[in-house]
């Protein structure tokens, strides 16, 4: 019995996946944010989830951690998502914009959250989770700015905090919303290279980018989505075409992405 | 110290009636304390408006029916929470609406139920709390509901914290935030049946949301918030229910008098967000500037 479940692990293909969705969907009312997508995410790549605002990376990315309602299935690392993120495999890097900046704490205490899955019930840090919160500060330049208040933090400051609280949890896949957003160059540069150094230790990376600049040097693979719809996904070169990009981006008018819709 | 000023510090402790008074307001403060300061963070403290309001028909029936007050605030604290979750999915009607509607109803509903009760002398001991007459079940329902609320908090309060915070980042570490909203509610429902023994329904919002909004103009780590909180709330126990010993005012109303003269000090010499803080850096920048 044992040995066939192992036999059937082996045989399952999406173990080798960092994220395997079938006829994933996502409906706000009557409001459809996303459509039927099916597509396997390779472990050990850096993915850019790419489109306009509204075009559904958000809510794929919701969709992908359970945090919305949706249709379809998904599978993280061949586990069950709830699997996945009880086993602290996911670390998610929230947008600007969802974070009360206000908020009382520093940018230290923002890191050692994403050591909670290995705490205890009080959440008390042991020394090998002070460790890996100081290299991860470290690691994003930030062991000054520890203390700190995290909204006293400039914007690319910020985003270095979330991404450190990922590092500090080490989990296999990183779900990135907009990091590069209001992001200064040398905070942008600091993040490319942990997320490069991710991928040389075979961790899985998916960034949801709103625009195209950086988006081929960075990524392994492009998930190219318009109006909650996957246009196609593969290798930068192959997926950034002049005809999608225009079709993913409209002309610069709505009604011509209208017209195109209607179409599709 | 004068040894008249310590007596008048140490006199009113002296009668039975103002050491119990002391003891539900310190317990009762500081789980509304420590609570506040999430309600405050996250942005509900109408919630804790509309639940310490919808808990009067549950006090009234419970007092018909001769059972603690506290099971009846409890039943009706909890069911308001429910209905308010339920009219806004129900109708999509927007969060603040839907909390107007409930609690004014249950609100009007327990002033019709204790309209048509044979006493009313104890309509005004709800509505305003009668802390220099507790009896000893009162006493014991604080201490027991009060002392569980404190517990629980404090042992949750860095998962609450970081739901308030980044619930994104809670559910991706496998924590469930739904569950830990409902503590919190499930929370505010107890506090609120241990506050309105201290100051009545009408002011145990007061009690909800002042210490933690005091707190966070000087706080900028959820520890020492927390501590804050609390130790302004002590201290506006203390210093409230002396004031009523001394003058012969309201007890409930000198303790939130107390907490409101905090906030309005830490609004002017608070360190994070204070006025006087802001104008010497607002001076020193145009110093600089010039």
């Amino acid at each position: 019995m044992s040995g066939a479940d192992a036999l059937e692990r082996m045989r399952d293909p999406s173990a080798h996946d960092a994220i395997v969705a079938e006829g994933l969907g996502v409906h706000y009312g009557e409001v459809r944010a996303l459509a039927d997508v099916t597509v396997r995410i390779r472990a050990g790549e850096i993915t850019g989830l790419v489109g306009v605002n509204g075009s559904g990376k958000s809510s794929m990315l919701a969709a992908v951690l359970e945090r919305v309602p949706h249709t379809g299935s998904v599978r993280i690392l061949g586990r069950s998502p709830a699997q996945a993120r009880r086993a602290g495999l996911v670390a998610s890097v929230p947008q600007a914009e969802a974070v009360d900046w206000d908020f009382p704490v520093t940018v230290r205490d923002v890191v050692t959250t994403g050591r909670y899955g290995r705490m205890g019930l009080l959440r008390i840090p042991r020394p090998a989770d002070r460790a890996a919160v100081a290299e991860a500060l470290e690691l994003l330049g930030l062991a000054h700015l520890a203390d700190r208040q995290i909204g006293e933090l400039s914007g690319g400051q910020r985003k270095r905090a979330f991404v450190a609280r990922a590092i500090a949890q080490d989990a296999e896949l990183l779900l990135l919303d907009e990091p590069f957003a209001g992001v200064d160059r040398s905070s942008e540069a600091a993040i490319v290279e942990v997320l490069q150094g991710l991928r040389e230790r075979a961790r899985s990376v998916v960034i949801v980018h709103h625009d195209l600049s950086g988006v081929a040097e960075l990524v392994d693979r492009v998930l190219l989505l318009q109006r909650g719809r996957l246009l196609h996904h593969g290798p930068p070169a192959e997926t950034l075409t002049p005809e999608r990009i225009a079709e993913a981006f409209g002309a610069g008018r709505a009604s011509g992405r209208v017209d195109r819709a209607g179409e599709a | 110290m004068d040894a008249t000023l310590l007596d008048a510090l140490t006199a009113p402790f002296a009668y039975g009636f103002m050491q119990r008074a002391m003891l539900v307001t310190l317990v009762a403060s500081i789980a509304c304390a420590l609570l506040s300061t999430w309600l405050v963070q996250m942005g509900w403290s109408l919630m804790g408006d509309a639940v310490s309001h919808a808990v009067l028909p549950g006090v009234a029936i419970a007092y018909i029916l001769g059972l603690p007050f506290a099971l009846g605030a409890a039943a009706f604290g909890i069911g308001a929470v429910a209905l308010i979750g339920g009219v806004r999915a129900a109708t999509r009607i927007k969060a603040d609406a839907a909390i107007g509607v409930v609690f004014t109803t249950l609100f009007a509903l327990g002033l019709v139920i204790v309209s048509v009760t044979p006493s009313d002398t104890d309509l005004q001991h709800i509505l305003f709390g009668n802390v220099l007459g507790v009896s000893d079940a009162d006493i014991a329902q604080v201490l027991i509901v009060g002392g569980i609320v404190c517990v629980a908090l404090l042992v949750l309060r860095r998962d609450l914290t970081l739901v308030a915070f980044d619930p994104g980042h809670a559910h991706a570490i496998g924590l469930r935030p739904r569950l830990l909203h409902a503590v919190l509610l499930g929370a505010l429902a107890l506090t609120v049946v241990t506050a309105l023994q201290a100051v009545g329904i009408i002011l145990v919002v007061a009690m909800l949301v002042i210490p933690g909004a005091t707190a966070a103009l000087i706080a900028v780590r959820w520890d020492a918030l927390l501590a804050w909180s609390v130790g302004i709330t002590v201290v506006a126990a203390l210093a409230g229910l002396m004031a009523a010993f001394w003058l012969d005012i309201s007890p409930g109303g000198a303790v939130v008098l107390t907490q409101g003269l905090a906030f309005g000090l830490a609004l002017l010499f608070g360190p994070r967000r204070g006025l006087a803080m802001r104008w010497s850096r607002a001076r020193r920048h145009a110093l600089h500037g010039g």
